[in-house]
């Protein structure tokens, strides 16, 4: 049972250092929820019920899904997210749970951003975000090292030029 | 500054004192309001200072326009320019932001150059943003568009702005205000109520005439440009072929006025907001507007429509199977004209009476000076003219008997005559007023039909050239207003209706309505009362529902005229959307549940980039039978293809999901005992077994050689189907649980919204995206391994 998608994997890995700003991220959601499920097993009074029970029961949930986020999520994350520039369109794979796929014919392309977040900025990471008429039919290319980021946008904002399309 | 000269003289440069004149801004602000996005140039060299946001146009979008300032509007430009548009960077949006702006008649700086010098390849970065460097030179000869004469909007727009409900709005704080101060002063008299009135009114004139006074436009160079405002002027540019659709409105008010206002919506912003809206101008240069801005051009139906000329007019009844009853077939005898009480509108001179159609061919936009000045008549010309409105009752009758083939104004036309058996009482006696051109065709009733609050609005109060084929698509039979109780935003119209009036009346504090609210608060009904109460609301529900889906769809027709699909409706205030039909991607055939059940559809265009408005502006069939719908929809994008239910799994998924949150739920609802949740519970779980079932039954994609059908939907099915032309990009998602499952959920992406099939089997991804995008997708689509597995990808990476 179950099938993949009959689409080949994408030729490019993303930078490695994604790994860690993907970790950083997981780390974020894991502070909070832990945070809450901590306070909640110190504020709940013993004689709450069904509150107590929960409370009980949120720091086993918030554990295994802080290992999940902070130590699993990027290493996985870094096995699937890959991306290429065809002669034709762009093409990318991104999750972990759930995998999307976008591709992007580059004759629609209508504009090229490139943008760093302060933590990608600290890890030399820089995301190329790829806008057509549609939003479905967008993409972006995150987490490539700044250098290539750029050199990436350059490159499709001429040959979208070159081959534009004006259907949009 | 205040000059009315139509017509100013094209090089005196009489620019405002505070103007920045084209290289005199200063370079305060070089990035232009842009925030952090730096020049695409950046990408070669390092940009230090907008390090963290870079933006290419791959347009070759021209020279920056001084437009694009603040709305980011673009010009399309030469071949291999990659600059920013205007607002990011260039220099004219630096003279915007100073508030200066340059006068029609002074030099421009090379921002609004038709074809504007283009910088081939990329611009570098450091210079543009350097300030006032020179994106294109400045050229000395005259504006562009002040040959073609910049307009005013008509004057009667003063009483309409005046009248209208907005202005009211706005004022009736004051207004309040002003009574209240007297009334506590205890000197409360009629005068000082006068007085009051007398001020708030000199108030909304004055600033109305302010406006109007400041504001003025053009068409001329392929372009419409708008410029007002009094303290902070703006001058919006929108190049036509950006121009994707026209909405005329008009209210009650402005109807008997003769005047309607012009909504222009452009590609630029995104369909976010109107590029331009001219409120309001008279009903002829509104149509003569419409053509100009729409560029129609009578031959320029794209293949796969159905001729123009030959194709049939749909007849609703016919169509829709059943004998159509006398009165039925003829609607227009029941059209707004003769139902608006007073109907006659007062003589008002229309001045685009005047102008000879055969000096406006739909083929050949004119050039705006070939076109009389209209506005002749002036601001006193109500009254004058003498171009007289005949009794919208008797054109309503003529316009029902035409139902056919409403050709309205295409004088040319063959059907026109046959659909105009009243033509002699029609035409004849307004005609006489002397307007030149007009009454020289004695036996034309597109002449005389300008006629606003005629049925026919269509093709009366819009007089088509000559050359322009009017095929009539759909007309809204009175009958099928009856299933707006079905739709659940008509049901609710009655509701925000009464919630927007308690919140009016609680501001008021009128004592007997708190005392009534308080009534009905204190008493206590058995459980009859309660029952028969909800039935009392229901039914109010549903006859509000029909009154709002009236007032709102009145005498909805579609006609395909030229280029363009052009729909009108209303009750009272009548609204006409024109829609580019090169940009009509599909269509979306709504068919809720409750419409299933007594077979009726709602049909939407899908139109690039209108977005959110697809719904508001998109209506190709507002609500009608589902065989109506699917025959109007047929003349849109015909799709002879056949759905293709989905894999078994899918079912399965569409169970799972309707029911299994409800009946985790219910499990924790009974683990708590707490069983006045439990019970509803229970019963949404066992509910989601039929509506799952249903969703699965709705699930469904379609291709043939032009089209793609997506289905979805139990509660609120959809039917999309697609010109395969118009998917821009692709998306293929698949969860966990889909990939066990064997099934993805694949995303068509097109400039109208992006449509899911959701569930099909994860091999027929292959099928789908073979056969709409064989070239992009050859060589990704099979599970052949990539060429090369490279963890860091070479510089040169993108050439690929």
């Amino acid at each position: 049972m179950g099938a993949d998608v009959p689409l080949r994997v994408p030729r490019y890995r993303v930078h490695p250092n994604a790994r860690w700003l993907w970790a950083a991220e997981g780390l974020l959601v894991a502070v909070i929820f832990g945070g809450a499920s901590a306070s909640a097993w110190f504020a709940v009074p013993a004689d709450a019920g069904a509150a107590r029970t929960i409370a009980d029961v949120l720091p086993w949930v918030a554990l295994p899904l802080a290992v999940a986020l902070v130590v699993v999520q990027p290493l996985w994350r870094y096995r699937i997210h890959r991306w290429e520039i065809t002669d034709q369109v762009v093409y990318t794979q991104v999750g972990w749970l759930t995998r999307t796929w976008r591709i992007v014919p580059v004759a629609r392309i209508q504009t090229v951003d490139t943008t760093r977040g302060p933590v990608q900025q600290l890890l030399g990471l820089s995301t190329v975000i790829i806008r057509t008429a549609s939003h479905a039919g967008s993409t972006d290319i995150e987490h490539l090292a700044a250098g290539t980021a750029d050199a990436v946008a350059h490159d499709l904002a001429l040959r979208a030029n070159a081959v534009r399309d004006e259907v949009t | 500054m205040t000059d009315p000269d139509r017509d100013r003289p094209a090089a005196a440069p009489d620019a405002p004192p505070g103007d920045a004149g084209p290289g005199g801004h200063s370079p305060a602000d070089p990035a232009g309001g842009g925030g952090g996005r730096r020049e695409p140039g950046g990408y070669g060299a390092a940009d230090p200072a907008g390090g963290d946001r870079g933006r290419c146009e791959p347009g070759g979008y021209g020279a920056a326009d001084p437009a694009g300032g603040d709305r980011g509007r673009r010009e399309p430009g030469g071949p291999a320019g990659v600059v920013a548009g205007a607002g990011l960077a260039g220099p004219a949006g630096a003279a915007r932001a100073g508030g200066g702006l340059p006068e029609p008649g002074g030099p421009v700086s090379g921002g609004v150059v038709p074809g504007g010098p283009v910088l081939g390849g990329v611009v570098p970065g450091g210079q543009v943003l350097g300030g006032p460097a020179p994106i294109g030179p400045a050229p000395g000869g005259p504006v562009p568009w002040a040959a073609g004469g910049l307009r005013r909007l008509d004057a009667r727009s003063l009483v309409s702005r005046l009248l209208s409900l907005s202005s009211l709005r706005q004022r009736w704080g004051l207004l309040v205000a002003l009574l209240a101060g007297f009334g506590i002063s205890g000197r409360f008299r009629l005068t000082t109520a006068v007085l009051a009135v007398v001020a708030v009114v000199a108030v909304t004139l004055g600033s109305a005439l302010v406006e109007w006074i400041r504001f003025e436009y053009a068409v001329a160079d392929g372009r419409l440009v708008v410029q007002r405002g009094l303290l902070q002027r703006s001058l919006t540019v929108v190049p036509l072929d950006r121009i994707r659709g026209v909405d005329v409105h008009s209210t009650a008010v402005q109807r008997l006025l003769g005047i309607a206002a012009l909504r222009v919506d452009a590609a630029a912003t995104g369909g976010r907001h109107d590029e331009a809206v001219l409120d309001a101008v008279s009903v002829a240069e509104a149509g003569r507007l419409r053509r100009l801005l729409l560029r129609e051009v009578p031959s320029g139906a794209p293949p796969g429509w159905p001729a123009a000329a030959g194709g049939g007019p749909v007849a609703p009844g016919a169509a829709d199977g059943r004998p159509a009853a006398p009165g039925a077939a003829a609607p227009g005898a029941a059209m707004p004209g003769s139902a608006v009480p007073g109907a006659a509108v007062p003589g008002v001179a229309v001045p685009g009476s005047a102008v000879p159609r055969a000096a406006m061919p739909g083929s050949a936009v004119p050039g705006a000076g070939a076109i009389p000045a209209p506005d002749g008549a002036g601001p006193d010309g109500a009254g004058g003219g003498g171009a007289g409105w005949e009794g919208a009752g008797r054109q309503g009758a003529a316009g029902g008997e035409g139902a056919g083939p409403v050709g309205g104004g295409s004088d040319g036309a063959g059907p026109d005559g046959a659909g105009w058996p009243g033509a002699g009482p029609v035409g004849a006696g307004p005609v006489g007023g002397g307007l030149g051109p007009v009454g020289a065709a004695p036996p034309d009733p597109g002449g005389a039909d300008q006629g606003w609050a005629s049925p026919g609005w269509a093709g009366a109060g819009w007089p088509a050239p000559a050359a322009e084929p009017v095929t009539e698509l759909a007309r809204l039979r009175p009958s099928w207003l009856l299933y707006a109780p079905l739709v659940g935003s008509y049901l609710l119209a009655p509701v925000a209706a009464v919630a927007a009036l308690q919140q009016y009346l609680d501001d008021l504090h009128i004592p007997w309505f708190d005392r009534v609210a308080h009534a009905i608060g204190d008493s206590r009904f058995g459980p009859l009362e309660v029952a028969g109460l909800a039935v009392a609301a229901l039914a109010v529900c549903a006859v509000g529902a029909v009154a709002t889906a009236a007032v709102g769809n009145w005498g909805f027709t579609l006609a395909r005229r030229g280029g363009s699909l052009v729909s009108e409706r209303g009750l009272l205030s009548r609204r006409q959307v024109s829609l580019e039909v090169a940009r009509i991607r599909g269509y979306s055939l709504a068919e809720p549940l409750s419409l299933r059940l007594v077979r009726a559809a709602r049909l939407t265009a899908l139109v690039t980039g209108l977005g959110g408005d697809n719904t508001r502006r998109g209506q190709l069939l507002p609500l009608g039978p589902a065989t109506v719908a699917r025959a109007v929809a047929d003349k849109i994008l015909p799709f002879t293809g056949e759905l293709r239910p989905h894999p078994p799994a899918a079912r399965r998924r569409r169970l799972l999901r309707a029911t299994l949150p409800w009946l985790l739920l219910a499990l924790v609802a009974v683990g708590l005992r707490w069983w006045w949740a439990a019970i509803p519970l229970g019963a949404l779980t066992l509910l989601g077994v039929p509506l799952g079932l249903d969703r699965y039954r709705g699930l469904g994609h379609g291709l043939d050689d032009r089209a793609l059908a997506v289905r979805s939907g139990s509660l609120r099915r959809h039917e999309v189907v697609l010109d395969q032309r118009g998917v821009v990009g692709w998306q293929v998602r698949q969860t966990f649980f889909q990939r066990r499952a064997g099934l993805a959920t694949l995303t068509a992406g097109t400039g109208a919204g992006g449509f899911d099939i959701i569930d099909l089997a994860a091999a027929d991804t292959h099928t789908v995206l073979h056969a709409v995008s064989p070239h992009q997708t050859a060589g990704l689509v099979g599970n052949q391994p990539p060429a090369e597995q490279t963890t860091d990808p070479p510089a040169a990476a993108s050439h690929g």
